[in-house]
């Protein structure tokens, strides 16, 4: 089955074109890059098509190659990284939300309906702000999960997590953090 | 009784798989107490949602798509290194 898709690369691009760029979008930010993004990985896939074992899926493969591709782009261009961000690590943030209870410190906002969010410009700009906040491997996971819907078991793969409970614990975290972020860069603002 | 911070991490955790009834039932235990664990809940979905919505809003541009198509095929006709 995985051959005829092997041989030919365009095929590639059909299936999982539009997977691959938007992974690259909602990491870099920009449109052209993300494209020229796309291009690599899938020009890279096929220079290494003999490295192919088969383990993983062809797209979970080239979600690998791009994951790279994106740590390198990150690696040579850090200054354009906001890494101004709010709680530098897990334990401040939730140090911040709970207290030695696990009660919450902070009272959370209204946040209205997602659907007017999606129609604002501004919230997006604001939601992908937030998103490069994450630690990278945070957003890697937070987006290949939620909107590639990645199972439990490639995301581990792809990001080199242990186990389900640790994915979960890490899920958890992102949504923490993401959440504080959108609430004090946007919904407190409102 | 669930603390919040528990709370939190099994409501997250019932986004990924469906959770053990006992979990479960002292999540909805905890939420009807829990005004705040309510709208971290409400808050879940909402990126939820919005993390779905990706998938509509943004696709490989067309013309993007038949510039990498063109180098592709390049690269096939190209016999490799």
């Amino acid at each position: 089955m995985t051959q005829p898709t092997l041989s030919d690369p365009s095929t590639w691009l059909d299936d999982y074109g539009d997977a691959l760029y938007r992974y690259a979008l909602l990491r870099v930010r920009s449109e052209p890059l993300a494209e020229d993004m796309v291009q690599e990985t899938l020009l890279a896939g096929w220079q290494s098509v003999a490295q192919f074992t088969g383990q993983a899926s062809v797209k979970t493969w080239l979600i690998g190659i791009l994951k790279h591709k994106i740590i390198d782009h990150f690696r040579k261009y850090s200054h354009e990284t906001d890494s101004l961000d709010d709680f530098e690590d897990d334990e401040e943030l939730l140090a911040h939300s709970f207290d030695a209870d696990g009660h919450w410190k902070i009272n959370l906002i209204n946040w209205g309906t997602p659907d007017k969010a999606i129609s604002d410009e501004q919230f997006w700009q604001v939601f992908y702000r937030c998103l490069a906040r994450l630690p990278q491997n945070m957003a890697d996971l937070f987006i290949l999960r939620t909107v590639e819907g990645l199972s439990s078991e490639e995301c581990c793969k792809v990001l080199a997590i242990e186990t389900t409970n640790q994915l979960c614990v890490a899920l958890s975290r992102t949504r923490l953090k993401l959440r504080q972020c959108l609430e004090i860069q946007w919904f407190d603002k409102g | 009784m669930l603390s919040c911070k528990e709370t939190t991490e099994l409501l997250s955790d019932s986004l990924e798989a469906q959770l053990p009834l006992v979990q479960r039932w002292a999540m909805k235990m905890h939420l009807v107490i829990c005004a705040n664990c309510r709208r971290y809940r409400r808050h879940l979905l909402f990126m939820h949602k919005i993390m779905g919505a990706q998938k509509q809003l943004r696709v490989l541009p067309e013309q993007a798509r038949l510039r990498i198509k063109e180098k592709l095929e390049e690269s096939v006709r190209r016999p490799r290194i």
